[in-house]
């Protein structure tokens, strides 16, 4: 037999094959179940508030709003010197800001966090709450309606800018806040039902089901960036990584316009596009960045990135079995250090607020 | 809902053909429906950005090749089974799983370490190239040449390819 017919050996004995048939309710019923675990987690990030919350929330309010029915001791210092580091493995544990804290201190906070360099942006009761470097917790709008499910936010790359939304007396807004500063820059009713879908130098792009708009938050223009089929991807430095029809409006004359992925990331000086590889493509031509850990082949691989906030990128390498090791990768060297191995056994591994 | 439906002719579409290269690799009917079983339970839980993948079937195979070589769910992957323990394809009991035989071929791929087994089935079954079956298998093409050569050596010393065939 030479590899001619081991090829046609194969073909004939595996076509002869019946199939079992598939259970297809079996694998949305399991991957429903895998969608719920990692959600939970998610809600590690907030272990972040965990206990604080409910103590600020008393202590913002004047105690009568409690939040969170299991408080738990403050997580104390934490270090962003070099990103957030957030990353958690679904029902073990979460790391943040150099420390690791078991998931079971996790309550709940939700998939809507957003991580900036000032710390975890999430939503407690509709209340925008940002945990900070100090392992305490600030609450960002007081007064603000608790019942609200309005929960959608951005961090910008390009200074110590946040966007959320946030309803007050039944009226949505967006609002951007300087971080460094604990200013309000600007702030914007919005219609029910508008997402935050970039923040790029201070300003905001708005979508609502009729297209996106930009929002300048210090110059206060409004203008028309795309119609309803675009969605803009993310926007950092001038470039906006975009899936469907090109945007055509006002807005994007003032931009560099990639097209890519929903789930694709910029880097911070938006020349590298990162997606579900080791193997970072230039937006602009050029080389693309190979990060030594991780597989670098073009299109998705297996394994998990995220663009940290320092502008790295944080890399989970699986391993033999239930493991993966977890890299922050610079760039543009690509040069990783090992951060340590993480359980992939209960659930693919997070990147708390900023997961792709 | 639009997803599920699309998921579910997914589902449909690629199942018999995923089956039948897991059940090359792994030996064992219920060993290679569970790890297409439960591939297929992570890819709809990232079916968004799968389905937007160019070629979502290869990704798909990838997971499934994976969940073999990591024995991820029962440890098959890594078995190490003595030749005499060592069942050909053939001997899978339920009739619709029996494959017709050619000679020494499936005793012989059986007895392959696994990751040669998976190269000669996505090079010689899947028809994929040295780079596809890299990333399949997250190695450098070197290693699949050299896994290829090795695991066609093994089959030429038990018989099942005539010496100096091709590869």
């Amino acid at each position: 037999m030479s590899t001619t017919d081991l090829r046609r050996a194969l073909e004939a004995d595996l076509s002869a094959v019946v199939a079992p048939p598939g259970d297809l309710a079996r694998a949305t019923r399991e991957g429903r179940r895998i969608r719920r675990r990692r959600r939970a987690t998610a809600a590690t990030a907030a272990v972040v508030a965990a206990a604080a919350v409910a103590v600020v929330a008393a202590q913002v309010t004047g105690g009568t709003t409690v939040r969170d029915p299991h408080p738990v001791a403050p997580l104390g210092r934490l270090d962003f010197s070099e990103g957030l580091r957030a990353y958690a493995a679904p029902g073990a544990e979460i790391h943040l800001g150099g420390r690791e804290f078991p998931a079971s201190r996790t309550q709940f906070l939700d998939t809507d966090a957003t991580a900036t360099p000032y710390g975890v942006l999430f939503y407690d009761a509709g209340v925008p709450r940002l945990l900070d470097e100090s392992g305490e917790v600030t609450d960002l709008e007081p007064g603000a309606d608790t019942s609200s499910s309005h929960f959608t936010s951005k961090v910008d790359s390009q200074g110590p800018l946040v966007a959320y939304a946030v309803v007050r007396d039944g009226q949505p807004a967006v609002t951007v806040r300087n971080l460094a500063t604990d200013e309000v820059v600007g702030r914007r009713d919005i219609s029910r039902g508008t997402v935050i879908d970039g923040l790029d130098d201070g300003v905001v792009f708005l979508r609502t089901p009729d297209g996106t708009t930009t929002w300048d938050s210090r110059t206060e223009a409004v203008q028309e960036l795309a119609g309803r089929g675009t969605r803009v991807a993310d926007v950092r430095n001038g470039v906006i990584l975009y899936d469907g029809p090109a945007p055509d409006g006002a807005a994007a004359t003032a931009y560099r316009l990639v097209k890519g992925a929903i789930d694709a990331q910029l880097t911070y000086d938006g020349r590298y596009v990162l997606y579900w590889s080791s193997r970072l493509e230039p937006t602009a031509g050029g080389a693309p960045i190979l990060l030594d850990q991780g597989e670098t082949g073009r299109g998705p691989r297996y394994g998990w990135w995220a663009v940290d906030t320092d502008g790295s990128v944080l890399a989970a390498v699986p391993g033999s079995g239930d493991r993966a090791t977890v890299y922050d990768c610079a760039l543009p060297s690509g040069h990783c250090t090992e951060l340590g191995p993480l359980s992939t056994l209960h659930g693919d591994p997070m990147f708390i607020g900023v997961d792709m | 809902m639009a997803t599920d439906l699309e998921f579910a002719e997914f589902f449909t579409a690629t199942w018999p053909r995923l089956y039948r290269t897991a059940l090359a690799i792994v030996g064992d009917a219920a060993a290679a429906e569970d790890a297409v079983q439960s591939a297929f339970a992570r890819v709809y839980a990232s079916w968004r950005r799968i389905s937007s993948a160019d070629h979502p079937e290869a990704y798909v195979r990838r997971m499934v090749v994976n969940e073999i070589l990591s024995g991820r769910r029962h440890g098959w992957g890594r078995r190490e089974r003595p030749s005499e323990s060592v069942d050909p394809l053939t001997s899978v009991d339920s009739p619709e799983h029996r494959v017709v035989t050619h000679g020494s071929l499936w005793p012989a791929i059986r007895q392959l370490p696994v990751r040669q087994r998976a190269v000669i089935v996505l090079r010689y079954y899947e028809d994929l190239s040295e780079r596809e079956i890299a990333a399949v298998l997250g190695c450098s093409p070197g290693t699949v040449k050299s896994q290829a050569s090795a695991a066609l050596a093994n089959l030429r010393r038990h018989g099942a390819l005539q010496d100096g065939a091709d590869a």
